[in-house]
């Protein structure tokens, strides 16, 4: 069997993303119980790297297309697929280094889009279905997971206004531990397989699986692992924003927003949208910020959020033409891009030296 | 295009219920528990505020049960 390079270093750079994909989304799960001190911060990350290990066992519908239909997947090679995960990595750890919570599916999406618009031209991008599957969700399901959480933290305080303080706490953070949990594990049956499917694709179409297998043994066991590790690292920075930068967060607050996050996410998987668990967390962090009164929301770090998440697509889209534009031509394009990559992310992790922040330091301040 | 506004209508209509339900049980039952802590100092019956935190409870774990029935039956 003539494995070729490509290749190679797509399954390499799909656990690269899978692993980015990780740590930038241990904060959806963990964040508000890190913030409100229901969990020390590295057993809240050790439980989300098991529950997402878990999940990615778990998981049996593997994603059947790489895209969700939202590119012509006739014209995606292995070069294209290259790209765009390059354009993801890449956005992510961007975002990472300044502590925004954005969407890796958005970062994969929008790689892909750039990757195969140069090289298969514009008409290879369906935009009507992009617009569908990606904007409008987005748009929608922060809305509706905000407006549930703030219901929800309204009545929470409403409800238990005259209960002791201590008993309160104690209870709310029970249930933030619990629902933060469940986002967890629906996060690893998700995302895990969407690398499951980048990889087996990349398989099929190089020739080394037959056309309908499903993800051989190894694929689901290093995708699991990566993504798990990266959770397990835990995106500090992130974290801090979404835990300590949007409001101040009290325990029925976290309650409330990993609830209606988690009702969002479940309902909308078994409806069939595909959404970004960030979004829908990021809304029902703000939701709960809003349903609290005398709750202060920094709305100017909510603001820099959408922005990142507006220009994540875009943005991705192109790196991953660039990049995907390289590495077409050739295996001396692919090395070059493998290294430039490496170079760009080597770089990021310099910057991010600079001014660290750790399991030690994450609630100390509101921002990066 | 096509938006699909049912779907949409139908997420927001479940999580809503989902969501503000749970919380609501969960903040009936964190009360009740409050209520039994203080009938016991008080030396008063505990028997109604123990069986409704007991009940919200039960109520709150049939949810998640079945929001985990919902993420690995998928």
């Amino acid at each position: 069997m003539d494995v070729s390079l490509i290749v190679v270093v797509v399954v390499i750079t799909a656990l690269a993303f899978d692993f980015t994909n990780g740590f930038h989304d241990t904060a959806n799960a963990m964040a508000t119980s890190i913030a409100t001190g229901a969990l020390r911060p590295r057993v809240a990350v050790g439980i989300a790297a098991v529950l997402n290990l878990v999940g990615a066992f778990l998981s049996i519908e593997v994603a059947k297309t790489i895209s969700s239909g939202i590119v012509d997947e006739t014209r995606i090679g292995p070069a294209v697929i290259f790209g765009g995960l390059v354009g993801a990595i890449v956005w992510n750890l961007l975002t990472w280094l300044v502590g925004l919570p954005s969407s890796s599916s958005h970062a994969l999406f929008g790689g892909l889009i750039g990757a195969v618009w140069v090289a298969s031209g514009s008409d290879a991008v369906r935009f009507t279905t992009v617009l569908e599957k990606v904007v409008v969700p987005a748009v929608a399901s922060p809305l509706i997971a905000g407006l549930v959480a703030m219901i929800a933290t309204f009545l929470a305080y409403r409800i238990t206004h005259r209960t002791g303080e201590d008993t309160r706490r104690r209870g709310f953070r029970v249930g933030q531990v619990v629902t933060a949990s469940l986002v967890a594990l629906a996060h690893g049956t998700n995302d895990a397989q969407k690398t499951m499917g980048v990889i087996t694709l990349t398989l099929i179409t190089a020739g080394s699986l037959p056309a309908d297998a499903g993800p051989p043994l190894w694929v689901i066991i290093a995708a699991g692992s990566a993504i798990a590790l990266g959770t397990y690292l835990g995106g500090w920075r992130i974290i801090r924003t979404m835990g300590r930068g949007i409001t101040d967060i009290q325990p029925p607050q976290g309650f409330a927003a990993e609830a209606s996050a988690a009702a969002v996410i479940l309902t909308s998987s078994h409806v069939g949208f595909a959404l970004s668990t960030t979004h829908v967390v990021s809304g029902g962090v703000i939701g709960s910020g809003v349903g609290r009164r005398l709750a202060e929301v920094r709305w100017s770090t909510a603001g820099r959020m959408v922005v990142a998440w507006a220009l994540t697509l875009p943005a991705a889209a192109l790196v991953g033409a660039a990049a995907g534009w390289v590495a077409g031509t050739g295996a001396a394009g692919t090395v070059t891009v493998a290294l430039a990559a490496a170079a760009i992310c080597g770089a990021i992790y310099w910057l991010s030296r600079r001014n660290p922040i750790s399991a030690h330091n994450v609630n100390d301040a509101a921002t990066v | 295009m096509h938006i699909n506004w049912t779907g949409l209508g139908e997420v927001l209509a479940v999580a809503l219920a989902a969501g503000v339900g749970l919380v609501t049980l969960a903040a009936l039952g964190i009360n009740a528990l409050d209520r039994r802590t203080r009938a016991h100092e008080r030396g008063t019956s505990t028997v109604i505020a123990t069986a409704t935190s007991a009940l919200c409870a039960a109520a709150c774990v049939a949810l998640i049960g079945y929001g985990i029935y919902l993420t690995i039956s998928k």
